[in-house]
């Protein structure tokens, strides 16, 4: 193999790899062959039989790109939201001012990081531009992963409508929060400790970084960024939301929530719910609602912590700043902090 | 195609501009509530439009100074392709409901009385009203004890389907519908044990209007309430498939009928 090609290998390998990985297309390429065996075999022998296959092939066509536009039409009006307050941070707002003013004492900053998501109305994935800008105007890395894990869940409307949801146990709510800080703030220590200063952004976005500072305040470069933001982020939008509906298409969602006694169990079939569903934070409690007669609350606890954090569609798009290495400690922390979160609800309540 | 620089800026607003106009064009069309909650309609609408002015803007921005030919060079992706496709297969296909098969695939939401609450505790206390839709009646039922709501009337209107996970006698089927609580990839059918009685049994995904009372019956060894029909009718296929979830304040309730 030669210089060029290697380096060529090395270039698209990784990229490849996650969207196969994802998409889950050998998975997915077993099932249905599995489930079409019959038909596939008669299909050679029997017309009637071809033409029942090929209904049957676009009927999960035509659900699976309902699912697909059903993620695109719910999720895009909040990126054009989050970006909109990206071009705020950006461009409008004296935010270098702002972020200087923050407290310079490490725990007091950490904190008021944490509970900078209350103020903000926009689920995960209108978080993504919002972060990037802070990151652009000189928020840490770090800083930048607590408010992007801890926002979508600690908002005021989520909180609110986790609240109404648990009427009868008004506790989640407030657990939900609580978990949400201390998952997130764990997390960012983690990526800190575990992956390297150099390593831990894309390399396009670390540049993007460096360039900025001071440019100047105009219209048609507001206009530009957010045309940028919203390209960037829609693209991997489209593809986490081919990933979730393919893998809500050919998974049976029993073989996720069959009922089980088993306490981990059941808290892990929650998080793998939470990861393959792709729901937005700011209404999953009534989803989650829908499984109080057959999972425990701890296991619902962990669905609310890990949900808007890490799932298929946010990890798409976290792709664009974060690199795989920092994802992976992201992902890994994320489930088994609120595993462990899960369990030990699920014993308390 | 791959690798070549494109003119970018312009084509990329143009793209973006597909898919706003796409969520709009839903919107007047009255389609958007197949794929989410009628509570995002008018903000989804908003946003798309407030993102078409801007991004219409930056082009006319891009061709006042002149800065379109001098745009950075762009290097078309594979994944630029799925995303206009995607795109162009949005305003092909029409839009749908999901069909039964992907119904199928998701699990049914009916009172269940095999399986204990363990996160809510079975109240002790009748409530004082009855709810209006299925999935607050399936919510309700497993709820409350069963002489609460026995020999309640009750009006669905549902379409006809099989739950091969959670299998009903024979002389029973599910009438149900398709809930959703935040968009189309949550939706979740939410269905009530019928009984054929002396009607028709209609084949699955045929929509029915049924009104009858509650009774107490053997469904596969453990005692449920189960609806009895007075009437069966037949109706068209609504314009809108899908119930929605709202704040569960109990607002669409109606008072509980003496019970004889």
């Amino acid at each position: 193999m030669t210089l060029a090609t290697k380096q060529k290998l090395k270039k698209y390998v990784p990229d490849l790899a996650f969207y196969i990985a994802f998409i889950g297309l050998p998975l997915a390429a077993f099932v249905l062959f599995k489930k079409y065996q019959y038909e596939i075999q008669m299909m050679m022998l029997n017309e009637y039989r071809r033409q029942e296959f090929f209904s049957a092939i676009a009927t999960t066509f035509q659900d699976f790109m309902t699912l697909t536009f059903g993620i695109i039409v719910e999720a895009l009006p909040f990126v054009i939201l989050g970006v909109l307050f990206s071009v705020l941070i950006q461009v409008v707002l004296p935010t270098d001012k702002l972020i200087k003013k923050l407290p310079k004492n490490r725990v007091l900053r950490r904190i008021t990081v944490s509970f900078l998501g209350v103020a903000m109305p926009v689920c995960e994935c209108g978080n993504i531009p919002v972060a990037r800008s802070l990151m652009i105007k000189g928020f840490s890395t770090q800083e930048a992963i607590v408010f992007l894990l801890a926002a979508p869940s600690i908002n005021i409307i989520t909180f609110i409508v986790t609240w109404e949801a648990f009427s009868f146990n008004r506790s989640v709510a407030i657990v939900r929060v609580l978990a949400t800080l201390f998952v997130a703030n764990i997390t960012a220590l983690l990526v800190a400790k575990l992956v390297n200063k150099d390593k831990l952004l894309t390399k396009e976005f670390a540049a993007a970084c460096e360039v900025d500072s001071h440019k100047p305040r105009s219209l048609s470069r507001a206009t530009n960024i957010f045309r940028n933001e919203m390209w960037l982020i829609t693209r991997l939008l489209i593809v986490g939301a081919m990933i979730a509906a393919a893998s809500q298409t050919f998974i049976p969602r029993e073989a996720i929530t069959a009922i089980t006694d088993n306490v981990v169990l059941s808290v892990l079939a929650m998080l793998i719910l939470a990861f393959v569903i792709s729901i937005c934070s700011s209404v999953d409690a009534f989803f989650a609602l829908a499984y109080v007669n057959t999972f425990s609350l701890g296991s619902i606890l962990a669905f609310l912590v890990a949900g808007p954090m890490v799932d298929i569609k946010m990890i798409a798009i976290m792709k664009t700043t974060f690199t795989y290495r920092t994802l992976a400690v992201i992902t890994s922390s994320v489930f088994m902090l609120s595993l462990i979160i899960g369990v030990i609800f699920s014993y308390v309540w | 195609m791959f690798g070549k620089p494109i003119r970018s800026n312009a084509v990329v607003s143009l793209i973006l501009l597909g898919f706003c106009v796409y969520i709009i064009q839903l919107f007047v069309q009255k389609d958007i509530n197949l794929y989410i909650h009628p509570r995002y309609s008018i903000f989804a609408a908003v946003m798309c439009s407030l993102a078409v002015v801007i991004l219409v803007a930056g082009i006319l921005f891009d061709l006042q100074k002149r800065s379109v030919a001098n745009s950075s060079p762009y290097k078309v992706q594979f994944l630029d392709v799925i995303v206009v496709i995607v795109l162009v297969l949005a305003f092909i296909l029409p839009s749908q409901a999901l069909s039964s098969k992907a119904i199928g695939r998701k699990s049914l939401n009916t009172p269940s009385y095999e399986t204990k609450p363990k996160s809510t505790s079975v109240s002790d206390t009748c409530p004082e009203t009855k709810p209006s839709s299925i999935e607050a009646w399936v919510y309700e039922i497993s709820q409350y004890p069963i002489n609460c709501y026995k020999g309640q009337s009750i009006e669905l209107t549902g379409f006809v389907f099989e739950a091969p996970e959670s299998p009903l006698p024979n002389d029973m089927y599910y009438l149900g519908r398709m809930v959703m609580s935040c968009c189309v990839i949550d939706a979740r059918p939410y269905a009530l044990p019928i009984k054929t009685g002396s009607f028709e049994k209609y084949p699955n995904e045929t929509w029915l209007k049924v009104s009858g009372k509650l009774q107490p019956a053997d469904v596969n060894g453990s005692i449920q309430l189960v609806l009895e029909p007075d009437s069966v009718d037949k109706v068209n296929n609504p314009d809108k498939p899908y119930d929605y979830i709202n704040t569960p304040s109990r607002s669409n309730v109606q008072p509980l009928e003496p019970i004889q």
